[in-house]
């Protein structure tokens, strides 16, 4: 700013002297004026700034010191920038800057300037306004909006721009989803995006089976797995770019297709599901997820779910020559031919052969690089540095700080540890699965006690072994209690209300001759299964799979019949079996030497594990369909099933139609062991030769006479002895009890087995018997030794008759 | 023949000595590079061992404190948190120690067991 003084004496005064006006400047108005004007003064200091002046005139009268004061302000505002933004809609933003402030002139009557510079659809800018909020409306939903502000200061100067700042404008609501039936297990769902722009996230749900799609982008989703012929609800809601998601649309609802018939050899409806993914998903890795390997052998990790039991792993994606195997979750594998990028593809399989998607994992196979070795070598370890740990600060001493008081937090007053989930860890009852059977079964709950089986930590005692449960004979009339092993024990008479006329000396009480009363007592929706007329009832184990399920199993021979016994909770309209072949089973059947190994110790070498582990194919297969009756309507639903006649693994399951239509059909399943027929061989050079017409007898401890007798086979629908065919072939399905074998055949040294015991109802007879023949010493002697020794007393012969001749 | 000999001898001498003095000098820098590396070890040894010396005496004088922890033990668990010499793990007990509701202890005693567990390098 240029100051400008001029000096003036009254009219008719003597005028300035020389010199005069004299000035001086300073910010505090306190300056002694001494500087003689001669020039305009420029004052350039910003702020408020003092000239103080005065003039003497040619008289010598001296004016009183005048002071005017000088404002200059040159800065903008400051603290300009973009306080928040908030989406108020689908087509407003609210921007809101922060209170700009002016130390020199102060602000301008219309200080803010907002500017939007993404220039995205329906954005504005502002003019110089009062407010330091501006409402920018008509915009798109869901998308971005950057915005930078300015102010200006009295003075008019004008600040530079702020940051900027964005901010989306709020999605819109889906619209309502419109939904397809696809099949009986998938809904298709579609929905409008309502003005939402491509790349929209949306969140589709299906309540009624609580599942969801997930953020997603397409504006459709398949929900597969469902339940046939039931309704499912689905609503929709989208988010936007910030994450701010909007309400849900309305539902809408739509049914997947009826169920497959149940007439013509169909099968339960969860053999139309794919397995259900495990959370995370189906998953494979190759070496645990490393991205290279220098080896074609590589290790995969696989994880299926609950319902997974078989895989199919292929370097194939269309799994050319691939097979399906057990489900495990680890497996060696080859990979292809040739280094390079290899991808393993797999799918999971139900027990029904229903597929899962198929997932892939990919590592890079490369050569080994020869110089590694030396390299390693010759290269010392690279040091690491330890983490870095921050230091504590410099503190007082321990002593100063550590009160004498306790603080509350040590004072043992509160519960420093959450009991609540120590206890739903360690304390929770068993799952309800094994609480229904116990419930079902007393002694099996008493059995559970008795080994210390009552929490949910305690289940894994129960993997890998099995408990034996009790058949309809033994909960109808209970055996003696205190049995030492290998004891059989002598049935008590059972209660006339319960069971009516003759009852067999083994304990089996057949279905018919069991009172109204009695059926009362046989727990519902449990499969058992007689045999032998009803008089052998087979005992089913208990086993726990890997995966944590209970999981029933019973043992027989092929083509053997059985009366397999449910008791539905509920009035059933129809019951229908299938018999599903789960794996076949490479086990050898199981041999008894002649000479020494006893029976019993070969009845124990039969583990249902070793089955599992020998198992080399399995396939899914229905291989009969049957239903169960009730002629006498006692509610107790029988059906006669034949053994199938290979041997192996096989699922029964069991599907119960209830009258009451608004209960769904309930499941059951068993697990068969279907073991092979014994046989009776001899061995020759070339393996083993089945003996024909060959005699098998076996022998029963009478627990009343305590002797052997011929077990009267006629009682249980069976013969004995038997006398086999051409294929050496016996069996014999009998009773708990003690037992021998003999078995004789023309020409072969009759055998006798040592006595065994069959602990459970329901077990098979069926030991492979080699017989020796009775010259078995003929059997070295063929023609060929037959040659060998004429030939040798030939020679003989001749260099007697030579030394004979040369003595002449 | 023998003058060339002699010549050469002292250069072959020269190249002999500045190939062992290499060779020395290599095993020298391996050497080093081990000790470090030990070193190392150690340090973090250590620091696990102080880790765990003061888990076993929170474990041991807090959460199974039968009443009041007395102040000795008190004492005890203040000098074994702060030989651990990490802010992270001394800033958590604070918190534990300070805390004024049943809740917020339960919440900081998780939070500094988790930690002392996470803080284990080996």
């Amino acid at each position: 700013m240029v100051v400008t003084l001029t000096c003036a004496d009254n009219e008719g005064g003597s005028g300035c002297a020389s010199g005069y006006p004299k000035y001086c400047t300073d910010t505090d108005n306190s300056c002694d004026p001494t500087t003689s004007y001669t020039a305009p003064v420029t004052v350039s200091t910003e702020n408020t700034s003092y000239i103080r002046y005065y003039s003497v005139d040619e008289a010598e009268n001296t004016e009183t010191t005048n002071s005017s004061t000088i404002n200059i302000d040159i800065s903008a505002p400051t603290n300009v920038g973009i306080l928040s933004i908030s989406a108020d809609s689908t087509t407003q933003l609210t921007i809101t800057g922060l209170t700009a402030t002016d130390s020199g002139a102060g602000l301008h009557a219309t200080p803010y300037q907002f500017q939007e510079t993404s220039g995205n659809d329906g954005a504005t800018s502002s003019d110089w306004q009062v407010s330091d909020t501006y409402t920018d409306s008509g915009l798109s939903p869901n998308t971005q909006y950057t915005y930078k502000v300015r102010a200006k200061d009295a003075a008019n100067n004008i600040s530079d721009y702020s940051s900027t700042s964005s901010k989306y404008t709020l999605a819109a609501v889906p619209g309502t989803p419109s939904l397809t039936t696809d099949s009986s297990t998938q809904i298709s769902a579609s929905w409008s995006a309502n003005s939402n722009p491509s790349g929209t996230q949306y969140y589709i749900e299906n309540t009624t089976a609580s599942t969801n799609s997930g953020w997603i982008t397409d504006t459709s989703w398949e929900s597969s797995g469902l339940t046939c012929n039931t309704s499912y609800n689905f609503r929709v809601k989208a988010r936007n770019g910030d994450g701010t998601e909007t309400d849900y649309s309305a539902t809408a609802s739509v049914a997947t297709s009826a169920c497959p018939s149940a007439g013509g050899g169909g099968l339960p409806a969860a053999a139309f599901l794919p397995p259900t993914a495990p959370p995370g998903g189906f998953q494979v890795l190759i070496n645990g997820g490393s991205p290279t390997t220098t080896s074609q052998d590589v290790t995969l990790t696989l994880r299926g779910s609950s319902e997974t039991i078989r895989m199919s792993v292929s370097n194939d994606l269309n799994f050319a020559n691939a097979v399906q195997e057990p489900y495990d979750i680890i497996k060696q594998w080859k990979l292809s031919d040739g280094y390079g990028q290899k991808t393993i593809y797999v799918k999971f399989f139900t027990g029904y052969g229903v597929a899962s998607n198929t997932i892939s994992a990919t590592i890079s196979y490369q050569a080994q690089n020869i110089l590694t070795p030396i390299i390693n070598i010759i290269t010392p370890p690279t040091p690491q540095n330890p983490p870095e740990i921050p230091p504590i600060p410099p503190q007082p001493p321990a002593e100063e700080v550590v009160p004498e008081q306790a603080p509350e937090s040590m004072q043992n007053v509160w519960n420093l540890l959450p009991t609540q989930a120590i206890s739903q860890f360690v304390l929770n009852p068993v799952p309800k699965e094994i609480t229904d059977l116990t419930n079902k079964f007393p002694e099996l709950s008493k059995t559970l006690e008795a080994i210390g089986v009552s929490k949910i930590t305690d289940v894994s005692k129960l993997v890998d072994n099995t408990l034996i449960l009790p058949n309809i004979s033994e909960i109808i009339n209970p055996p003696e209690p205190g049995l030492q092993p290998g004891q059989v024990a002598v049935q008590p008479t059972p209660s006339p209300d319960l069971v009516s006329g003759q009852v067999s000396p083994f304990g089996g009480i057949p279905l018919q001759n069991l009172t109204e009363l009695a059926k009362q007592v046989i727990p519902t929706e449990i499969l058992f299964a007689k045999s032998a007329g009803g008089l052998v009832d087979y005992n089913t184990t208990l086993s726990l799979s890997q995966q944590g399920h209970p999981q029933q199993q019973l043992q027989t021979i092929v083509n053997q019949p059985i009366q397999l016994i449910v008791r539905p909770d509920k009035p059933a309209r129809a019951i229908r079996g299938y018999f599903v072949f789960k794996q076949s089973s490479a086990k050898p059947s199981s041999k008894i030497n002649a000479s020494k190994l006893t029976a019993s110790l070969l009845q124990q070498e039969i583990d249902i594990n070793q089955i599992r582990k020998s198992t080399e194919l399995k396939q899914a297969l229905v291989l009969s369909v049957f239903d169960f009756e009730d002629l006498d309507k006692d509610g107790v639903w029988t059906a006669d099933v034949v053994t199938p006649p290979v041997d192996g693994q096989y699922d029964i399951f069991v599907v119960i139609d209830y009258r009451d239509q608004r209960l769904l059909p309930k499941e059951l399943s068993l697990v068969a062991v279907v073991d092979p027929e014994g046989y009776v061989y001899t061995k020759i050079d070339r393996g083993e030769l089945r003996i024909n017409n060959a005699k098998v007898s076996l022998y029963w401890l009478n627990p009343q006479t305590n002797n052997y007798q011929l077990w009267p086979a006629k009682d249980f629908q069976q013969v004995n002895p038997q006398i086999t065919d051409s294929t050496g072939r016996y069996s014999f399905l009998v009773p708990e009890g003690t037992y021998y074998l003999t078995a004789e055949a023309q020409g072969y040294i009759k055998y006798q087995g040592s006595d065994f015991v069959i602990k459970s109802g329901g077990n098979g007879v069926h030991f492979n018997i080699e017989l020796r023949p009775q010259n078995w010493w003929m059997q070295f002697i063929d023609w060929k030794t037959v040659v060998i020794i004429a030939l040798v007393l030939f020679i003989i012969y001749i260099i007697k008759i030579n030394k004979l001749k040369l003595k002449k | 023949m023998q003058l060339f000999i002699r010549e050469r001898i002292p250069y072959l001498v020269i190249i002999i000595l500045a190939g062992l003095l290499l060779i020395l000098a290599g095993q020298c820098y391996f050497q080093r590079q081990n000790l470090i590396v030990a070193e190392n070890a150690i340090k973090t040894f250590q620091y696990d061992q102080k880790v765990l010396n003061f888990t076993k005496l929170f474990i041991t004088k807090v959460l199974k404190a039968d009443g009041e922890v007395p102040f000795e033990d008190r004492l005890q668990l203040e000098t074994a948190v702060r030989d651990i010499n990490d802010k992270t793990i001394f800033d958590q007990w604070n918190k534990f120690v300070n805390a004024k509701t049943a809740l917020e202890a339960q919440i900081e005693v998780k939070n500094l067991l988790e930690m002392l567990v996470s803080k284990i390098i080996f």
